[in-house]
């Protein structure tokens, strides 16, 4: 999709939203002057910013049926999550809740709003972290890759081994090596785009290089850059891993608040009839 | 010493493979030889061959008899053919009006699903993948005495009757435009008695065409007189022109081809690296107008290493009218050169219009091109790269090709998902692909252009949808022969073995367990309203399906 018409649509969305946050605020407020009780109003448009955002999960299981573009429904969910904070507030004002239930309710709120904000800014930055790799690896097939990166690096460091007739790499191999080509390593430091990692690499081979071969650097070379590209591998399978693992959050706790609500309008009914 | 000189040199020699190492028919028998040498066609040849191409030798590698019964289709309309036909025993038939339907010839056309169909999927969640009711599945050929749905018109008597026709007897030649042009049968054509013909593939008809000028003038004047004035009138530059100069332009215009009608293979095998045949040379004089009639071409400045890919030319393009125009305006001026090269990216099929037909008919009545090559001259190395990459590994051949924005994709998955649910849980493309900056293309059909995945359908099982232009499988009429997935260059197009409701892989019956294969791909979720499912179901909007034309702007804003 052209980029300006995308950028159009989720700024006609985002101003759509905000007239309605604006005029459901001028409601309340007009309620308020005339000194009605807004928190049932608030409550209710607090429910729609909530409801809005629960029925994108339900756009990925119609994928038969042309229910417009998951990017509307996304940037739907996105604004109308934020307004919802906005209508909480709004409806419960600036207090931490005493009640038993009420606690529950506003904690579960609390993470449900947090984990949105974190999902919402690591969709953000992570795919460029991975992109800035310049290779692309499916989540499923990355423990496929390891094998075959360390598979190489073993016959690599057996041919320096039996070229050179040192054996200065399969000691550094067994100290060091195997460690990090064993499974997917530095996580935090990949996700956090740290540089660690790869110093770490720089001076494991800086280290074999000082004393290697020269007649059997090849195999060194060869090994370095399996290594960088188990780098790779590894922001991969750290960024993915962050991707999957947030929703794993974000969702079970998304669904419980959403049935605290229901029990909290079942309540609010029945006590006050 | 010397022996051992001759045995290193005997084991490390090897006769030069040419074209005929695979014979078109590997099969030919004398007596059938004898019989096409015998033909008028062949004995009227008076050329002189080169001793490296004998005129037995094309007829005995690239000609063979074709036999057919009554019924059987010879040419399929939209079917991409390799090969033209000479009649020499029977009849044969087209029907005109109304034309044989997409289902009779083995194809398909996209429905669009009923919402009842797609609340029944949704309700009924199949996790068995590419499940088949068997009923549904079989081919006439299992369901009466009649032949493979596909392969003949069924009810042969009553089409007769209900069509008007036209009628071809012996010594007629069809199907040559299409095997030279690499363009679309344009008509479908029956046997409407048993039949016999010589059908000879484009190399040979290309070779004796190049030797022997009764062949060249009788192709070249049945092009002339049925498509060339469409093409013309179709050309930016000369739709304008009147009459009688367009019948010159006609009468004037050269045939060319270049490089190999089964490009795919030396892709398939080289990738980046597959030959391209010089069609014209940075720095030479021009000496006509080239429009391309059917292909690709890369637009090229520089040479050697420092060659850069400026565009791509497709059919329709022009090149060389800058410079000529040029030399024309400015007569006094000396030293016209062709600013750019031109490559065969694959075959390429191109009209020739002479330097003299340009001056005296078209030049005279158009305006001043706009000259784009100041502006190609500012463009650096970065801007290129992005259409490098395209052309070389040939994703300009796709017209829906799958792009995916890295930087915007958060790899949910979304897409292949989508792409499961709508094709019964087993997704037709993978999320695959080398990246180059932030686009990757991943495996998926690319509908291309140029869909080589056609040629050679036995049952004509995979063809463009008549409404839509997409390329399709008709899961019916295919056998799993796996002709289109060898010859796809991309690797877009997978075999999979089909089940029954119970998960089991459904057999030949032959008592050996060989599972029976169908050929899967994108079919860019035909009949689903709104389009491709996962060009909807990215929340991201990171996947797109594209010309590489228009992406290449839209991609270096």
């Amino acid at each position: 999709m052209n980029e300006q018409a995308r950028k159009k649509r989720i700024i006609f969305i985002a101003m759509f939203f905000l007239l309605a946050l604006l005029g459901a605020w001028w409601w309340i407020q007009q309620q308020s002057l005339e000194l009605v009780d807004t928190v049932w109003t608030s409550g209710w448009v607090l429910l729609a910013s909530i409801f809005l955002p629960s029925i994108f999960n339900l756009r990925k299981r119609l994928a038969a049926f042309n229910v417009g573009k998951a990017s509307t429904w996304y940037a739907i969910h996105v604004v109308s999550g934020f307004a919802a904070i906005f209508f909480y507030i709004l409806h419960a004002g600036f207090k931490i809740p005493t009640g038993a239930y009420e606690i529950l309710l506003f904690t579960l709120f609390a993470l449900v709003s947090v984990t949105g904000i974190v999902g919402y800014v690591v969709q953000a930055i992570l795919p460029r972290r991975m992109t800035e790799t310049g290779e692309e690896i499916v989540y499923e097939k990355i423990p496929e890759e390891i094998y075959e990166i360390r598979n190489s690096a073993k016959s690599a460091m057996l041919a320096y081994t039996e070229s050179s007739g040192s054996n200065l790499l399969s000691k550094h191999y067994d100290s060091a090596l195997r460690w990090f080509f064993e499974q997917p390593r530095f996580y935090i430091n990949h996700v956090l785009g740290g540089a660690k990692a790869p110093a770490w690499v720089r001076s494991q081979f800086e280290a074999i290089r000082r004393f290697a071969s020269p007649d059997s650097m090849e195999h060194v070379d060869e090994i370095e850059r399996l290594a960088l590209h188990k780098l790779n591998v590894d922001t991969h399978f750290a960024c993915q891993d962050v991707m999957k693992r947030w929703l794993l959050v974000h969702l079970p706790l998304a669904v419980a608040f959403l049935v605290t609500v229901v029990w909290h309008i079942i309540l609010v009914h029945v006590y006050a009839s | 010493m010397s022996e051992e000189v001759n045995s290193l040199s005997a084991s490390t020699t090897l006769e030069r493979p040419k074209r005929w190492d695979s014979a078109f028919d590997p099969d030919l028998v004398e007596k059938d030889f004898e019989t096409i040498m015998s033909r008028k066609e062949i004995t009227e040849i008076d050329a002189s061959f080169p001793p490296s191409l004998p005129l037995d030798g094309i007829v005995r590698n690239d000609m063979r008899l074709t036999r057919l019964e009554r019924g059987d289709i010879m040419v399929r309309e939209g079917d991409y053919g390799n090969s033209a036909f000479i009649l020499i025993e029977g009849k044969v038939h087209i029907a005109t009006n109304p034309q044989i339907s997409v289902e009779q010839l083995g194809g398909s056309s996209a429905k669009v699903q009923s919402i009842f169909s797609r609340i029944q999927g949704l309700l009924k969640k199949n996790w068995v993948p590419e499940v088949r009711m068997i009923a549904n599945n079989k081919q006439l050929s299992q369901t009466s005495s009649e032949r493979p749905a596909g392969t003949s018109i069924p009810n042969i008597d009553n089409v007769m009757e209900t069509h008007e026709m036209i009628t071809l007897g012996e010594g007629e030649v069809f199907g040559e435009l299409a095997a030279l042009g690499r363009t679309p049968r344009t008509a479908t054509i029956f046997a409407s008695t048993d039949v016999v013909a010589i059908e000879i593939r484009w190399q040979g008809l290309r070779d004796i065409m190049k030797y022997d000028t009764g062949w060249r003038k009788r192709i070249d004047k049945n092009y002339r007189e049925t498509a060339l004035a469409n093409h013309l009138s179709n050309t930016e530059i000369l739709k304008d022109l009147s009459k009688e100069a367009a019948e010159h332009v006609s009468q004037g215009a050269l045939f060319e081809t270049y490089g190999a009608f089964d490009w795919h293979h030396d892709f398939k095998n080289k990738k980046s690296a597959a030959a391209e045949v010089i069609i014209a040379k940075e720095g030479d004089y021009p000496d006509g107008l080239l429009l391309i009639r059917a292909g690709f071409a890369r637009l090229a400045k520089g040479s050697d290493y420092e060659r850069r890919t400026i565009s791509y030319l497709g059919a329709g393009d022009t090149f060389g009218l800058n410079e000529l125009y040029s030399a024309w305006k400015n007569p006094g001026q000396k030293d016209f050169q062709l600013s750019n090269s031109l490559t065969a990216l694959g075959y390429v099929d191109i009209i020739r219009i002479p330097v003299e037909v340009l001056e005296e008919h078209v030049f005279p009545n158009m305006p001043e091109p706009e000259d784009l090559s100041s502006a190609l001259d500012e463009r650096t190395a970065a801007d290129d790269h992005l259409m490098e990459w395209a052309v070389d590994n040939r994703f300009i051949n796709g017209s829906q090709t799958m792009v995916i924005d890295l930087d915007r994709c958060n790899r949910c998955d979304d897409c292949v998902r989508a792409c499961g649910n709508t094709h019964g849980g087993n997704p037709r493309f993978r999320r695959e692909g080398d990246p180059f900056e932030k686009w990757m293309v991943a495996n998926a059909c690319m509908h291309c252009k140029d869909p080589v995945c056609m040629i050679g359908c036995p049952t004509g099982a995979i063809n463009r949808d008549q409404y839509s232009g997409s390329v399709i499988i008709n899961d019916t009429t295919c056998i799993g022969c796996a002709t289109c997935a060898n010859s796809c260059p991309f690797e877009n197009i997978n075999m999979v073995s089909i089940r029954n409701l119970e998960g089991s892989i459904i057999t030949d019956g032959s008592g050996n367990g060989t599972p029976i294969m169908k050929a899967t791909k994108c079919d860019l979720c035909a009949g689903r309203p709104g389009g491709p499912a996962c060009v909807q179901a990215c929340p991201k909007d990171a996947l797109q399906r594209v010309d590489f034309r228009d992406f290449h702007a839209q991609a270096r804003l």
